[in-house]
């Protein structure tokens, strides 16, 4: 296996080991502290846990900018980010399907032994 | 009915739903149980079952712009995403632990680095795509809380299509690759075209101004369609289970079994079998470890002598790979009192070839693993050749007749790590050809080694 392949998985799970670390420190302040959730009862706060783990940049965004709420939408921009990642994905999937490999023919080799 | 109810009576349908699939899919499968490995079965009911999810949770929130009397799919998309989650989660579990496990790698860095194909277009690592979708899933699906929808939800939900995106391409060049039933191209195909056609058949409709009505009750026809539902989700999972393709045949045999013969320690421990305690056919046999190992280092100072090894076979053509038992002495030397010792195997020089095939693991490929070949087994074959199994070239002639090739680096040694790379795919390959008694023996040259593939 390729030396330089197994240092990389290595560092990758090494990061995403401390991201999550980051995420539930983050994650256990905002829960507890952040003043967006004045008036939350405890299992309320609990329940955003999860997501702030995984989103705790996003969080960090909310504590010191106090990010105002955006709409669900499906505006003009999300379509057209919708359209550019349906032709990427169409593209590359054509592209699998296209270009997938026949299993190569070989002629037999006169004394080789052949499966029975 | 309150909307808690509505929502619990929801996550029903879905974990029913779930459920049936699941059962559909492996009770298709038992059929073919010693065609296709009950533990790959599930990995494909749960990787399918999720994708399916995965396509329903996006097909909501449209769905229920366009049609009022689906707008209790919209108000529990978020559920559909902890579903898929769930699905996607166990899919990957079973993968580490079938592919990814037991090797000389952790699981986690093996999955990461078994692959290093990032050049090429169909040898590409699709597992990678599936490890972000997977990411992307569990961002979206942990912060499926209403709180987080409210300010994320313009971000999450193009993270959600993204990760969509990146699974059906882990799907198109990952199981695509080798399972080659029209189904599955259309099948992904209509489920992604139909999820991007809702999409913008939905913003078109209702533009930036895009909202649901809320149900705080669920409508008359939930019911009806929960039992749709349920015929749709059973008839899919029949279909797919279906059309998976024949691994061919192979597979473990009874119990413990002794082999005797010479030993021939190169390219990799050979025992040139004369007699076999089951009474089956002793021709060669590789030898190998439990897990994804080669066979103990010892076995090599055995060179050359009448030994008798003890383990599991696994026969498959012709060819037979042993694990030796877990304990110390699975392989001894026999002594005069034995018997008459077997004839060793002569080489006999085939010539210089051009050979066109794959190079997969004997371990799985005979059998241990079905099926052990193709893009979807690719890692795990890099991950047992790694650990010391010995690899063969599988080609095939214009009829289909299979041919294997023990490979060997241009000294008759192991295959060294240039080869790792190119396991699993087809390859094209310049090679000393010879014969060893019933095994054919490829001396390879990497230098000549090229993909086939784009």
């Amino acid at each position: 296996m390729n030396a330089a392949a197994i240092t990389f998985a290595h560092a990758a799970l090494l990061a995403a080991g401390a991201y999550i670390l980051v995420g539930v420190v983050v994650a256990v302040v905002y829960a507890a502290r952040a003043p967006t959730l004045r008036g939350w009862r405890r299992p309320q706060r609990l329940a955003l846990v999860p997501g702030a783990v995984c989103l705790w940049p996003a969080v960090l965004t909310i504590m010191t900018r106090q990010a105002a709420p955006v709409h669900d939408g499906a505006g003009r921009s999300r379509i057209e980010l919708l359209g550019a990642l349906a032709v990427i994905v169409g593209l590359g999937l054509i592209a699998a399907l296209v270009f997938r490999p026949d299993f190569p023919v070989q002629p037999a080799i006169p004394g080789t032994v052949s499966a029975k | 009915m309150s909307r808690w109810r509505a929502a619990v009576l929801f996550d029903l349908a879905v974990a029913a739903l779930i459920a049936v699939y699941i059962a559909a899919f492996l009770w298709a499968g038992a059929p073919a149980s010693d065609l296709i490995t009950p533990d790959i079965l599930r990995i494909r009911a749960f990787g399918t079952a999720a994708l399916i999810l995965w396509t329903a949770w996006l097909a909501a929130a449209p769905l229920a712009r366009l049609e009022p009397r689906l707008a209790v799919l919209g108000v529990h998309a978020g559920h559909l995403a902890v579903a898929t989650l769930a699905a996607g989660a166990a899919h990957a579990w079973l993968v580490l632990n079938w592919y990814h496990d037991i090797g000389a790698l952790n699981p986690l860095v093996a999955l990461l680095a078994d692959n290093p194909r990032f050049r090429s277009l169909t040898g590409f690592p699709y597992e990678l795509l599936g490890v972000a979708a997977l990411l992307l899933t569990l961002a979206v699906a942990a912060a499926s809380h209403p709180f987080w929808r409210t300010r994320f939800g313009a971000g999450l939900a193009a993270l959600s299509s993204t990760g969509y995106g990146l699974a059906v391409l882990h799907v198109a060049f990952g199981a695509l690759q080798s399972e080659r039933d029209a189904v599955y191209a259309a099948a992904l195909v209509a489920a992604f075209a139909g999820v991007i056609a809702l999409h913008l058949a939905a913003g078109a409709r209702e533009g930036a101004a895009d909202r649901w009505r809320t149900p705080l009750r669920l409508t008359r026809w939930f019911g009806v369609a929960v039992a749709a539902g349920l015929c749709v989700s059973t008839g899919t999972a029949l279909v797919l289970a279906h059309a998976q393709r024949n691994p061919g045949p192979g597979g473990w045999g009874g119990g413990e079994v002794s082999v005797s013969g010479i030993l021939d320690p190169l390219p990799y421990p050979v025992i040139h079998a004369g007699l076999r305690s089951d009474g089956r056919p002793a021709s060669a046999v590789i030898l190998v470890a439990e897990g994804k190992f080669g066979a103990p280092e010892e076995v090599r100072s055995f060179a050359g002598k009448p030994v008798e090894a003890r383990g599991y076979a696994i026969d498959r053509g012709g060819l037979t790979v042993l694990q030796l038992a877990a304990e110390t002495g699975a392989v001894r030397a026999l002594t005069p009192a034995d018997g008459q010792a077997p004839v060793p195997a002569q080489p006999v020089p085939l010539g210089r070839h051009r050979l066109r095939g794959e190079i997969v693991d004997s371990k799985c490929f005979l059998g241990a693993m079905k099926p052990g070949d193709g893009k979807a087994h690719k890692d795990c074959a890099a991950l047992c050749v790694f650990g010391g199994i010995p690899p063969l070239l599988l080609t095939r002639d214009a009829d289909g007749k299979e041919t294997l090739f023990l490979l060997a680096d241009p000294q008759g040694g192991p295959v060294t790590e240039p080869a790792f790379p190119y396991v699993g795919e087809p390859v094209e390959v310049t090679a000393e050809v010879e014969r060893r008694g019933s095994l054919n023996l490829a001396r390879i040259d990497p230098a000549s080694l090229r993909p086939l593939a784009p």
